[in-house]
């Protein structure tokens, strides 16, 4: 029988897969059990407990998974919100981006280019400043997330540049998982409204499958009190814009179309703006354009072509005494990516690829106005290839060998980032792994070419680069629970940061000594048949830089607890608590500190009606995220008690299931 | 979601090829037998006009829809295969094939309808099946298939747990 489903759907969650070593082993789904003969059939064993564990035990590392189902039951907006629940992982919010630091590696005046997402396995980061978008600017509705994978550590041998802290790929959902007409809204604290709509087809014999959906959200704000410009900016707090998607799927290959336009205003008068001056605001433009082809050439050999196009525009209106600055930049880039997974060869899983990236516009500009002074312009083009192969080699007795090594030629430079993971299954329900792996990071354009008022651009400027090691214990002790332990040693060099010229006094980007990081990652995930799900983890973190300089704004320990409780009435409620121990500032510290949210989903007497409440900050705490070199405020204050209502209405499902 | 539902949706997905398919959710391998038995009976021959399909209908609700949606198009026995969703707002939907949890919707027949049960016990059903010991096994029942006018291949039966009727 000829397979509708397995191709594309390895298109689509392969690249994760191949990212965590390419032969997770087999779960068949539906499409790739329809290509099998009726006793073969009969003879595929039902998962149960343990074994889908198994899937994630096969990763070479410490992988954290968040489903469709958990969005949904605690209401997360935003890809940063996600992120926030998964063991280790810092996100902080300075109103206008969001950032996230894993194993202790945040933001240290970087521009979340140490993090890679990827949307469907395909990068999502930009080419001006390799940045991640993790707020309301990123290009997908959380509502068409089916599942966002993070894998923590370095894995730069599958994907090359920005790979550095980890990976996340986000995976959307598919037109048969969302068949049908949906509307959905929300309303709630600082005036914030949101509006959706999607429409869906699931594949038929002669129809492709098809989704699309359009949305807008509109945040007024708060007037937000900083106690740095002893005053209050009145109304700067807003957040507004609109997203689309359209997916279209077919037997063997997907294409995705997403764009966003998101307009933040700035309240902190960072760069040295005038305070409580409407006008500041950053627009980030993005279109994403992504074709997933797969062949099957021969028996056990499976090739996958990949084609995006994507455009990325930033305008940044700043607020100055007397006049106001424009900034500006331009990307535009095309991917074109092969791989191969071989399967011949018994007792071997080998990926091999090629990646090609190629710069349409890179530009940079800023003025003045209304002068119109250009005060920085710089264009530039530039491309990259990057070669790979992994091989998964079954040894004896439940060992398991991934050996990776990946080549990188980029407009400033090589790289080679290779990996080695060595798996053992000591007992059926418990894996130990050892892995050894790098990753790098070529300086972005923004870091390369900016000159302004007080800064030049570097001379020359080489990539940083970590290097891991890895220990990881997985153990499900009862059907449906999982338990993982990471304890990582991590050696970064070539750091690049923002350092001033001793000769002249401007700043400049410089490559640092490096960074020692260690730390301890753990966490357990259960579900019970009351329909009670629980994940807990807790987090240790040690960065110390070799400069004596300050790396870091990553608290030392962080505890999370996340649960969702079946209540009557076909009530869910979703429960989530983050505890961060203090965290240090350029100038001192914030306290540690605890936020609850709550999340109450109600399924109604009408048919494909839900309703929810979202309290976020349930207890009203008072906390701050740790300001960067851009902000005059050492700490910046963090929302209090929000809430949000909002509904979601599914109709229209008949027809093609 | 049932916590193995979750679990399941939880782990990573991963790169499987054709030949690793050594496990798979209950859902997805219900599907792929659903449609590979059906690949093993003798379908009367589509009428003039009518369109070379093979209809699988099934209840909304049921945890088979969605992976059986994934198959729509494949081919089953020379037709194409459709999948329908149960009830569809009034329309009456005509079926070749119907799954389903217990007593069929009201108003729906199909000439081959298959049981996914629990238990492994005789039904009135052509084809029951159900995951006894974590693998799927089936039984036949040959009488209500003589009385759907349909025929199933011998080297189906003979895979078949039991066949009733005969």
């Amino acid at each position: 029988m000829a397979s509708r489903l397995p191709r594309r759907a390895r298109a689509l969650v392969c690249g994760l897969g191949l990212a965590l070593g390419p032969g997770a082993p087999a779960h068949a789904d539906a499409g790739a059990l329809a290509r099998l003969s009726l006793e073969a059939l009969l003879d595929v064993e039902v998962e149960g407990g343990a074994r889908y564990a198994q899937r994630l035990a096969d990763v070479a590392g410490l992988a954290s998974v968040v489903t469709a189902e958990d969005i949904r039951a605690f209401g997360w907006r935003t890809l940063g919100e996600v992120l926030r629940a998964l063991p280790g992982v810092g996100v902080t919010y300075d109103r206008n981006y969001t950032y996230a630091g894993l194993r202790g590696l945040s933001r240290p005046g970087g521009y979340n280019d140490r993090l890679l997402v990827l949307v469907d396995g395909q990068r999502a980061n930009d080419n001006v400043y390799g940045q991640a978008h993790l707020g309301s600017e990123f290009l997908v509705d959380t509502d068409l997330i089916e599942r966002v994978e993070l894998v923590p550590g370095p894995v730069s041998v599958v994907y090359g540049t920005n790979a550095f802290s980890g990976v996340v790929n986000v995976v959307t959902r598919r037109p048969a998982q969302v068949a049908g007409t949906r509307l959905a809204a929300s309303y709630g604290s600082a005036r914030a409204g949101e509006a959706s709509a999607s429409w869906a087809r699931a594949p038929t014999a002669d129809a492709p499958g098809v989704l699309v959906q359009a949305g807008g959200f509109d945040t007024r704000g708060r007037d937000l009190a900083f106690p740095a410009f002893g005053g209050t900016a009145h109304g700067l707090d807003g957040d507004r814009g609109a997203r689309g998607l359209g997916k279209v799927e077919w037997a063997s290959g997907v294409l995705l179309l997403a764009a966003v336009t998101r307009t933040k205003d700035i309240p902190t008068a960072s760069f040295g703006q005038v305070f409580d001056q409407p006008g500041a605001s950053t627009t980030d433009r993005r279109l994403h354009a992504s074709l997933v082809q797969h062949w099957a050439p021969a028996a056990g050999v499976d090739v996958e072509g990949t084609l995006v196009y994507a455009d990325y525009r930033y305008e940044g209106r700043y607020a100055y005494v007397g006049y106001r600055e424009r900034d500006q930049a331009r990307g535009r880039w095309i991917d074109a990516g092969l791989k191969a997974l071989v399967t011949t060869l018994p007792g071997h899983r080998i990926v091999a690829g090629l990646d090609l990236a190629r710069d349409l516009a890179v530009d940079q500009h800023t003025e003045r106005w209304p002068s119109g002074a250009a005060i920085f312009d710089d264009r530039r083009r530039g491309a990259a290839v990057g070669v790979y192969v992994q091989d998964e080699v079954d040894l004896a007795d439940g060992w398991r060998l991934h050996a990776g090594l990946r080549r990188d030629h980029y407009e400033s430079g090589d790289a080679t980032s290779p990996r080695f993971a060595l798996l053992w299954q000591a007992a059926p329900s418990t894996t130990l792994k050892l892995v050894h792996g790098t990753a790098f990071r070529a300086p972005n354009a923004y870091e390369l070419a900016y000159e302004a008022t007080g800064t030049k651009a570097p001379a020359s400027l080489d990539a940083e680069r970590i290097r891991s090691t890895e220990f990881v214990v997985e153990h499900y002790p009862a059907r449906d629970a999982r338990v993982g332990i990471s304890l990582f040693h991590s050696r970064v060099r070539g750091f690049i940061d923002l350092s001033a010229d001793p000769a002249d006094g401007l700043l400049v980007y410089v490559n640092r000594s490096g960074a020692t990081l260690r730390g301890a990652e753990a966490e357990w995930m259960q579900a019970w048949d009351s329909g009670l799900r629980v994940r807990a983890s807790y987090a240790y973190h040690d960065a110390e830089d070799e400069d004596g300089g300050r790396l870091t704004s990553a608290p030392r320990h962080q505890a999370k607890l996340a649960l969702v409780v079946p209540l009557p009435l076909g009530v869910d409620a979703g429960v989530e608590a983050r505890a961060m121990s203090r965290r240090r500032t350029r100038a001192a510290e914030v306290p540690g500190v605890v936020v609850a949210d709550l999340t109450l989903t109600a399924r109604t007497p009408w048919p494909g009606l839900e309703l929810q409440l979202a309290v976020r900050n349930l207890f009203d705490r008072r906390y701050a995220d740790p300001g960067s070199a851009e902000h005059v405020q050492d700490a910046i204050a963090q929302d209090g008690r929000t809430v949000r209502v909002g509904f979601a209405w599914r109709f229209d499902e008949g027809g093609a299931p | 979601m049932t916590p193995a539902r979750w679990l399941a949706a939880a782990a990573l997905a991963a790169c499987a090829t054709a030949a690793m398919a050594e496990r798979a959710s209950e859902p997805d391998l219900k599907a792929a037998f659903v449609v590979n038995l059906a690949g093993f009976v003798d379908w009367p021959p589509p009428r003039p006009g009518e369109p070379a399909e093979l209809v699988a209908c099934v209840p909304a609700h049921s945890s088979l829809r969605g992976p059986l949606a994934t198959l729509a198009g494949e081919p089953v026995a020379g037709r194409t295969l459709r999948v329908v969703a149960l009830p569809r707002g009034g329309e009456p939907a005509t079926c070749h094939l119907l799954v389903v949890q217990g007593p069929p919707p009201p108003g729906v027949r199909a000439p081959l309808t298959m049981l996914d049960s629990t238990e492994l016990s005789p039904t009135p059903y052509p084809v029951t099946f159900a995951i006894v010991d974590q693998r799927l096994r089936f039984r036949v029942n040959l009488a209500a298939l003589r009385e759907a006018r349909l025929a199933i291949s011998s080297k189906a039966l003979r895979l078949a747990h039991a066949v009733d009727g005969s």
